[in-house]
């Protein structure tokens, strides 16, 4: 599977582009915790929360504001049939991982009563499922299905 | 790589001999992406029905003179 920038499509970028920005985020985000923020009793990061979503939505409409100047006639069109089922596909697998995270959050919840462990791991099963979605869309568009 | 779709097809054949028409000259005409195009002529997607009867009716031709099964 070779990957180059110039023969993709739009979409196929913006899932590159967005993948690697929920993955910068997330390590970001979880770097800045630190490993005491995963402790019982530890308070939430509300203002990492914050500047994570802030730094998160600027970072995306900085990204398809490039994309659809580099790409203007194309970014003004609908995805199209393996588009969309790509798309779809990558969804369907998020959707998975996000069940088996949310599954496995309250079970640690109802050993442990550690609610703390329960929030970041929500935390972490959404980053995941994001990247999925991204980055599983791109790699199907690559690789063909 | 997953075992690639048992279709195969002659979308490239077919467009070089209708006066080498660009992909994306055909990908409008059918209403996907130059990309898709692309895909379908490596091999690497397998078109929906209607795509396909989109591509033999713009070409004039049936669909099992486009597409064939290697099952």
């Amino acid at each position: 599977m070779t990957i180059s920038w110039s023969d993709m499509s739009v979409r196929e970028k913006s899932a590159w582009a967005m993948g690697a920005l929920v993955m910068a985020m997330a390590a970001w985000y979880f770097g800045r915790l630190g490993p005491a923020a995963w402790q019982p009793g530890m308070k939430l990061p509300v203002g990492t929360l914050i500047a994570y979503l802030f730094l998160t939505i600027a970072g995306s409409i900085a990204v398809q504001v490039m994309l659809a100047i580099a790409n203007r006639g194309e970014a003004r069109t609908l995805a199209d049939e393996r588009e969309a089922l790509a798309t779809a596909r990558a969804v369907s697998w998020a959707g998975h991982l996000l069940t088996l995270v949310l599954v496995g959050g309250l079970l640690w919840f109802m050993a442990h009563r550690d609610g703390v462990m329960l929030f970041h791991s929500m935390f972490a099963g959404l980053l995941a499922s994001q990247a999925v979605v991204h980055l599983g869309t791109a790699w199907l568009l690559r690789r063909g299905f | 790589m997953p075992a690639p779709p048992p279709i195969g097809n002659r979308v490239r054949e077919l467009r070089e001999a209708h006066g080498n028409i660009s992909q994306a000259t055909l990908g409008d005409a059918v209403g996907v992406t130059r990309h898709t195009i692309i895909a379908i002529e490596q091999g690497k997607y397998s078109p929906s029905l209607e795509s396909a009867f989109r591509i033999a009716r713009f070409f004039g031709v049936g669909v099992e003179d486009v597409f064939s099964w290697h099952g």
